[in-house]
């Protein structure tokens, strides 16, 4: 499988978009197109951009649909870096029913944002679950070691 | 006849915002200046600030200072400090005076008086702004971009949890600039780090063709507050008309930014036009992250003096131990876009 890493073309920090979108037309769509699979490796990568990912994997992700995941494979990522990638696959792939939108269809649900007719739930933090030093939680441990 | 391009140097206040907003009277003989506050301007009281400017004659700078303290956030000293910029690449002639209030060192060590073309009563040793602030910076292109964020953050000598939020909103807000606002003068961003509140506070300005500039090539908005809006929205790029953007555009860099103020419990603020939307701190400590903006805990400020650009602004509270890429995560829960039939392919996704 052939293997892309992402650290030695933007460093440790992903967030040039210009560069992820190079690397994907150079390189991740030649490789799935000769080889049916590649490895995008993210090995000492430790913050990336939203824009990066999106502008790294959206446009083959949107083209090759749900498939195209089962011949993908993101190789060492923090947890930071999985969450932006789960983000941008999720959304690309709801994306392509989006599309199954009509123009007016389309001009209506902006017109119910512009309202604030429209909601696509909002999102409770409380509801999210809760980790070691979440700073929404006045009971997480890194505040009560500051109090001892 | 036009007014001066008038900037107040001055902590201004909303007294919508601030109910202990008191109009100080002897402030009447400064032109442009309305509102007095002891606290200094923040995300809090922004629109008091901006309401005490004038922006009606790019060639002219009317510079008016409070003459005992003067403490701005960092959206409004890189508002400032662009919309100076600006006068200065029209030609124009800068008025008013520099006032030695105990807080100018601070001025000048940000870079502020490097674009205010007016004499600075003292002199200042300069010396490394470790630890507290990064001074402002114009950014052009993507390479002084990535100089900067390699450069400049570094100076403050802080945690992955302080360094990460302001490189992270640092790049998505300047390549917004840069991709899309025309600025002619780029964008103008500086961040401060306050070690005891354990508080980032962050600004990006530019003066290129504004939100709904951008927003109207390719949606119908008939206002600053509806293209701000539509702005704010997870997956509406001004890029095309599309839902979910381009495969290089996604219409999310916003989106993120505010949502990173949202989950610390903070502030964002986004002015363009003449409108700005804040984003208020939680009540009773709970946050929700709202891809439609207009559900937030929010402010509209409209009627406000036309500024041509964006300006944007955060606050954001960093907590010992919170890693920026957890925060990062929790966004995705909010993520949503406006689809029929909506199912979780996250499961699908490889990683080893």
């Amino acid at each position: 499988m052939p293997t892309i890493e992402i650290y030695p073309e933007v460093g440790a920090f992903a967030e040039d978009k210009d560069a992820a979108a190079h690397i994907r037309q150079f390189a991740i769509e030649p490789a799935l197109e000769h080889s049916g699979v590649v490895q995008i490796d993210f090995s000492d990568v430790t913050l990336v951009t939203q824009s990066f990912v999106h502008a790294l994997i959206s446009g083959v992700i949107r083209v090759g649909g749900e498939e195209i995941l089962d011949r993908i494979d993101f190789k060492g990522c923090v947890p930071g870096v999985r969450g932006i990638i789960e983000t941008v696959v999720q959304y690309s792939l709801d994306t392509g029913m989006v599309e199954d939108f009509t123009e007016q269809e389309t001009q209506e649900r902006l017109d119910q944002i512009l309202t604030g007719a429209f909601q696509s739930g909002p999102t409770s933090l409380a509801d999210i679950p809760k980790k070691d030093g979440d700073p929404r939680s006045p009971k997480s441990k890194t505040l009560k070691k500051k109090k001892s | 006849m036009t007014n001066p391009w008038r900037l107040g140097l001055l902590a201004a206040i909303d007294p919508i915002a601030d109910p202990r907003a008191k109009v100080a009277d002897w402030l009447a003989g400064h032109d442009g200046v309305k509102f007095y506050t002891p606290n200094g301007t923040t995300l809090q009281n922004f629109t008091g600030f901006l309401k005490g400017n004038d922006t009606q004659d790019p060639t002219t700078f009317e510079l008016s200072m409070h003459d005992r303290w003067v403490h701005l956030h960092p959206a409004a000293i890189a508002l400032t400090a662009c919309a100076a910029a600006l006068v200065n690449s029209k030609g124009g002639t800068f008025t008013g005076e520099v006032i030695g209030v105990p807080s100018l060192n601070y001025l000048i060590r940000t870079g502020l008086f490097k674009y205010i073309n007016l004499p600075v009563p003292v002199e200042i040793q300069e010396h490394e702004e470790a630890g507290r602030f990064i001074p402002i910076t114009q950014i052009r292109n993507n390479e002084a971009l990535k100089d900067a964020i390699a450069n400049l953050v570094p100076l403050l000598h802080a945690p992955p949890e302080v360094a990460d939020p302001i490189k992270y909103v640092f790049s998505e807000m300047v390549r917004n600039v840069l991709e899309h606002s025309s600025s002619p003068v780029g964008a103008f961003v500086t961040a401060q780090y306050y070690q005891e509140s354990k508080r980032i506070a962050i600004g990006i300005a530019d003066a290129g063709i504004g939100v709904f500039g951008h927003m109207s090539r390719h949606h119908t908005v008939k206002t600053d507050v509806e293209a701000i809006t539509l702005a704010l929205q997870p997956g509406i790029s001004g890029t095309t008309p599309r839902i979910g953007g381009t495969s290089f555009n996604a219409g999310a860099g916003l989106f993120f930014t505010k949502s990173i103020a949202a989950f610390s419990q903070n502030m964002f603020l986004l002015y363009s036009g003449s409108a700005a939307y804040r984003l208020m701190r939680g009540k009773g400590g709970q946050a929700s992250l709202n891809p439609n903006p207009l559900n937030d805990h929010h402010k509209f400020a409209t009627g406000l003096p036309h500024w041509p650009g964006t300006l944007v602004g955060i606050d954001i509270n960093v907590q010992q131990g919170a890693a920026f890429a957890d925060l990062l995560d929790q966004i995705r829960h909010a993520y949503r876009l406006d689809v029929k039939n909506r199912r979780d392919y996250t499961a699908k996704i490889r990683f080893s």
